[in-house]
């Protein structure tokens, strides 16, 4: 843990709330960016960055130190993104079977919500269709910087395991870079 | 070492958490066995091309940060100036390229040679013996403001600029890393009587942004290449020779 969070968080447990602001200001975009790489969209990343935060404020408390203050706000990070996604699931399934665009919500009609998901690169596309244990594998390693012990710690998981989830990961992302590749020399 | 082992250690390969060994004794299996080297190629193409998703930052402007909502907050250290949080969408591009780090990792050991290639496609006569030629870093210096106000259009092209130089660079057998630097002025250590402080660093006017590092025959060679690079039309690229102490 880093001189600056010990501090935040001891000015924290102290009754400083400002300690807290600080704590966030430090870590927003690191939980920002986490969110937004699980979920691929920065409304869902906004919604889950309060929501961790809610949560680091409610369990800081309790944090004893033991885990890096990284990989222990990571872990929250994922726990609120699998909830979220989880929601998003039911939600897509209720709205099949309604079938109705009465269900729609309003970001659905948004043409610039519509323009963001288009506008997608290939590679977000397929790491946002990878199995949720390989994408959670795939961002915590490449987009946020953990080695493979500390994703490990995060998913609590052994390192093992990440390993070769990291391994196919990677081997079905190839594969569907090289649909998508395929796709588009295939279109006028 | 099988097959088998070395798909194993080929994500640790691939991010470079391999030790010396290991690292040693995957690319010795690779020597002999085509079929782990091109999964290894192939699969080291596509953590390069992770990178070409760009970060939450090159979104729709965001909300102000929560911190800053929560209203009646006093920042305990400087952040980022509004020109410099501008700023932010081409840095998160930068990133991009200049993580490339993952390259490093294509260092492999052919005919008594290292070789560097450039992942899946690269030109396989594509090499350069690293003892034949120097390593230098490209420190990457600009105004914290240089790009302040460009569209995210103009951030794209700009990304896309850097690709195609870092991409012709590491065919060329001449890359063996980059970084970004965070957009904050990290720490200063000063050591004085009464121990060493510690202080936030500037990051206003001059920044340094990021590196690479580069192989080139010689201090000439290294600046033609960093001429080549995108970088110069937004600031100041410091050429240095890495010195290589015996150890």
């Amino acid at each position: 843990m880093s001189e600056n969070d010990a501090e935040f968080i001891r000015r924290f447990k102290n009754g400083d709330a400002a300690g807290f602001a600080d704590l966030v200001r430090e870590w927003e975009a690191s939980v920002l960016n986490l969110a937004f790489r699980m979920t691929g969209r920065i409304e869902d990343a906004e919604d889950i960055r309060q929501l961790s935060f809610l949560r680091v404020h409610r369990g800081l408390a309790t944090y004893d130190g033991n885990a890096g203050f990284s990989t222990w706000l990571h872990r929250i990070v994922i726990n609120v993104c699998r909830d979220h996604l989880r929601a998003r699931r039911a939600d897509h399934r209720r709205r099949a079977i309604v079938g109705s665009n009465m269900m729609r919500s309003p970001n659905q009609n948004d043409p610039r919500v519509k323009a963001e998901e288009t506008s997608s690169p290939p590679v977000a596309e397929a790491v946002a269709a990878l199995p949720g244990d390989l994408r959670e594998v795939i961002v915590l390693r490449h987009y946020c910087g953990h080695s493979f012990v500390q994703v490990a710690e995060i998913l609590g998981e052994p390192a093992s395991t990440v390993k070769s989830r990291a391994l196919r990961a990677l081997q079905t992302l190839r594969e569907a870079l090289e649909k998508s590749a395929g796709k588009e020399s295939k279109s006028p | 070492m099988n097959c088998e082992d070395v798909a194993t250690d080929l994500p640790g390969l691939l991010y470079g958490e391999l030790d010396a060994q290991a690292r040693a004794a995957v690319l010795k299996h690779m020597e002999e066995c085509s079929g782990c080297a091109a999964e290894y190629e192939s699969l080291a193409a596509v953590v390069v091309r992770l990178d070409e998703w760009s970060g939450p930052e090159s979104q729709k402007a965001s909300p102000a940060p929560i911190a800053s909502r929560a209203g009646a907050i006093q920042p305990v250290t400087r952040r980022m100036a509004p020109a410099v949080a501008a700023f932010s969408g081409l840095a998160a591009g930068l990133a991009i390229f200049l993580c490339l780090t993952y390259f490093q990792a294509d260092l492999r050991i052919r005919d008594g040679e290292f070789v560097l290639n450039f992942g899946r496609g690269a030109p396989a006569e594509s090499r350069v013996a690293l003892a034949n030629g120097e390593e230098f870093m490209l420190f990457l210096h600009e105004n914290s403001t240089a790009t302040a106000g460009l569209t995210e259009e103009q951030h794209k092209e700009i990304i896309n600029e850097y690709t195609a130089w870092a991409r012709q660079l590491a065919e060329q057998g001449r890359y063996t890393g980059g970084e970004k630097l965070t957009d904050d002025g990290g720490r200063m250590l000063v050591a004085s009587a009464d121990g060493t402080s510690v202080a936030h660093g500037d990051y206003t006017g001059n920044v340094l942004s990021g590196f690479f590092r580069i192989i080139a025959a010689g201090y000439d060679d290294a600046v033609e290449i960093a001429r080549t690079c995108p970088h110069v039309r937004f600031g100041t690229i410091e050429v240095r020779q890495l010195h290589k102490l015996k150890r």
